[in-house]
């Protein structure tokens, strides 16, 4: 444990898919890290592997389908211990205190990962009991607690209510108090506004701040949407066929771009007030299956290729402190051990 | 509106309204009505892109369907100029509508279900052709050819199945039977929502090139803010029901005039850091359309609701003669709102 203030870190993590037709590589090497408090943004299109990382994180892989082949997951919770999550039994007492007690995830879908059969204050009750061994009156009092916190009004009424009596905004906010019921150190938000309508998306985006103020909780937030990681990440990770290519503070992201997929990306989505042509990424996001091997997966699409794109797989290069590329273009500059 | 005399004027839709029935019991009885379009005017003028923008539920995908008569209005006109003459849509019998297709197509938010598995892309994109008695195979084979290549396919593609594709050129499947029979309008309802970003941009391009070629006019549906913005002349806010707002749309994301849109260029997410708003959002829910408030559908939301907007329901205005810009709320003239420039400037609070 180099740095106190780390809370989880990836280490070339491969999480790969053993499919009918062939093995699929969903995370192939992935590495990054989260500090304490800090608010990570994963982004990237579909198939680049930001979900499957996060169930990788949660260990909810299904085997023998697919696993985790390589690499590791530290997590470094606040009473000092240091553990490798990969080396967990997905079913086994540890990860199970771990899982929806010091990590918790919400999902995309508020009424899919919501069970239609039990009251809201029914599913979170059943995390707080199971977790922190109260009483089912402590625990419902808890339950009530954490309505309010998220902004649901007459929680008191609600909290006996069923998901399908709550609006789509009201359910994610009450998969948040789930979330936050067991007083998580880590909170993954897998597209969590993605369902959403725009004002109601805003709503859960400022009370997701909030919440990461009061609660001091880390946040990893995995999204398509450029932005809502621009309004929610102090950092942030691309992603592209199971791989990082760049990784920067978000500032940079947006306005100092140095992935020729990063930069297609931001020229690809409509800017307001600028009703130019866009410019978009040709082609389109390969199929995991048919990838060769030690090449740069972007190149076919990329409008610098080289010769040696199409040869040999790209170091990580670091262009400044704390900004990250995977790209041939900056060769010269400080490989970066991964 | 005094757009009648108005010779660009290709579409003319005044009142419509389209209300479901809820049924309930065993017997099925009405219980109720979802007034899904609830007196919703507009018009679109020859060659432009009218945007419709709002949130799900507000009635824009039901709009579109009964302008194409995929749906039937409970009400209202849908006023088309064919051959120089206005002709009523609502009042057309299916064989008259039939006809009316050739001029107006449609295009789909999902390129998975909206395109047969089990046939061909050759039959797919003929099938309007067959419907409407043009041509024979032969013809049809030269035609698909052509309009595969026209949005970025290849001609030898025409004898594979959908699943063969991905999303984005599913997607350019759909567009080129929809342009298949040569038709002045297109209601594109959700066109790139389904498709990566990367991909969306490569077919939003297509369509902007499609329009200049062909000198089609566009409907277009979407709840994205960003890319209404980017393709659209004008911009039509629909809000549960009934259409709050239209003017140019470089002057409703700068000066809106509605409060609800001005509530949605504060909650527009923008990929920039630097253009992050201060402001609350708005705050609470769309109401219930079986069940919307008297007086004006927003005053449960509005934060600059008075007590006129309980009782009166405002009507859609022009804010001058001649402006262009039409909106429907008592305050439009007093209100100064915020548009989505106001987000430029860091240091503004509430």
């Amino acid at each position: 444990m180099a740095n106190k203030d780390l809370l989880l870190s990836l280490e070339d993590l491969k999480t790969h898919f053993f499919s009918e037709n062939g093995l699929v590589k969903a995370v192939d090497g992935v590495t990054f890290d989260i500090e304490r408090g800090e608010s990570v943004g994963v982004v990237g299109e579909s198939g680049c592997g930001k979900s499957v990382t996060s169930l990788s994180i949660m260990q909810l892989i299904r085997r023998p389908r697919g696993d985790i082949v390589g690499g590791k997951i530290l997590f470094n919770p606040e009473d000092g211990s240091s553990i490798d999550i990969t080396k967990l039994s997905p079913g086994g007492r540890q990860m199970r205190s771990i899982r929806g007690n010091q990590i918790s995830m919400i999902f995309q879908e508020p009424m899919t990962s919501l069970n239609p059969v039990y009251t809201i204050g029914n599913q979170i009750m059943e995390a707080v009991m199971l977790h922190q061994r109260s009483t089912k009156k402590q625990a419902k009092e808890r339950a009530v607690e954490m309505l309010t916190k998220v902004g649901i009004p007459a929680p008191l009424q609600r909290v006996d209510e069923y998901p399908h009596q709550f609006s789509g905004g009201m359910r994610q906010r009450a998969m948040i108090a789930m979330a936050l019921s067991c007083d998580p150190e880590f909170l993954i938000a897998d597209e969590p506004t993605t369902a959403l309508d725009v004002t109601i998306e805003a709503q859960i985006l400022r009370l997701m701040k909030d919440i990461q103020q009061d609660f001091g909780v880390s946040i990893m937030i995995i999204t398509h949407d450029l932005g809502v990681i621009a309004e929610m990440a102090q950092r942030v990770n691309v992603m592209y066929t199971g791989k990082i290519v760049e990784q920067a503070v978000t500032d940079d992201i947006y306005h100092n771009a140095k992935h020729p997929y990063t930069q297609g990306l931001l020229q690809s989505i409509p800017t307001i007030g600028r009703k130019q042509r866009l410019t978009p990424i040709r082609g389109s996001v390969p199929n995991l299956l048919t990838l060769p091997s030690n090449v740069c997966y972007f190149a076919p699409r990329c409008p610098h290729a080289m010769e040696i794109c199409s040869k040999q797989e790209p170091p990580l290069y670091e262009i400044d402190e704390g900004h990250t590329c995977k790209c041939w273009l900056y060769e010269g500059s400080k490989e970066v051990s991964a | 509106m005094s757009d009648m005399s108005d010779s660009q004027v290709i579409l003319d839709i005044r009142g419509l309204k389209k209300y479901f029935p809820i049924k309930k019991g065993i017997f099925r009885t009405t219980a109720g009505w979802v007034r899904a379009v609830d007196g919703v005017d507009f018009f679109i003028r020859e060659g432009e892109t009218l945007g419709v923008v709002g949130e799900s539920g507000c009635g824009k995908t039901t709009t579109g369907r009964c302008v194409i008569r995929l749906l039937d209005p409970t009400e209202g006109t849908v006023n088309f100029r064919k051959d120089g003459t206005m002709v009523n849509l609502a009042d057309m019998t299916r064989k008259q509508m039939k006809e009316i297709r050739r001029e107006i197509q449609i295009i789909f938010q999902d390129p998975f279900s909206s395109l047969d598995p089990r046939m061909s892309v050759l039959d797919i994109i003929r099938e309007p052709l067959r419907v409407h008695d043009i041509g024979r195979r032969k013809q049809h084979i030269e035609r698909v050819g052509e309009l595969l290549e026209r949005v970025g396919l290849r001609a030898y593609q025409m004898d594979r199945y959908p699943h063969e594709f991905s999303g984005g050129q599913r997607q350019r499947i759909g567009i080129a039977r929809a342009l298949a029979l040569d038709p002045e309008v297109l209601i594109c309802d959700e066109p790139v929502s389904a498709l990566d970003v990367s991909v969306q941009a490569q077919v939003l391009n297509l369509l902007s090139d499609l329009q200049e070629e062909f000198h089609l006019t566009y409907m277009f549906i979407a709840h994205d803010l960003s890319v209404v913005e980017h393709i659209s002349d004008r911009v039509m806010v629909m809000y549960l029901g009934k259409a709050v707002e239209m003017a140019n749309s470089t002057e409703l994301y700068k000066n809106p005039k509605h409060p609800y849109s001005e509530a949605l260029m504060m909650a527009i997410p923008i990929a920039d850091p630097r253009l992050q708003t201060k402001r609350e959002p708005l705050g609470g829910n769309v109401p219930d359309p079986a069940n919307p408030p008297e007086g004006c559908n927003f005053n449960t939301r509005c934060p600059y609701v008075q007590d006129i907007c309980y009782k009166e329901e405002p009507p859609l205005a022009e804010t001058a003669e001649g402006s262009d810009h039409f909106v429907a709320c008592h305050f439009a003239a007093d209100l100064s709102l915020a548009g989505w420039e106001s987000r430029r400037s860091t240091d503004e609070s509430a």
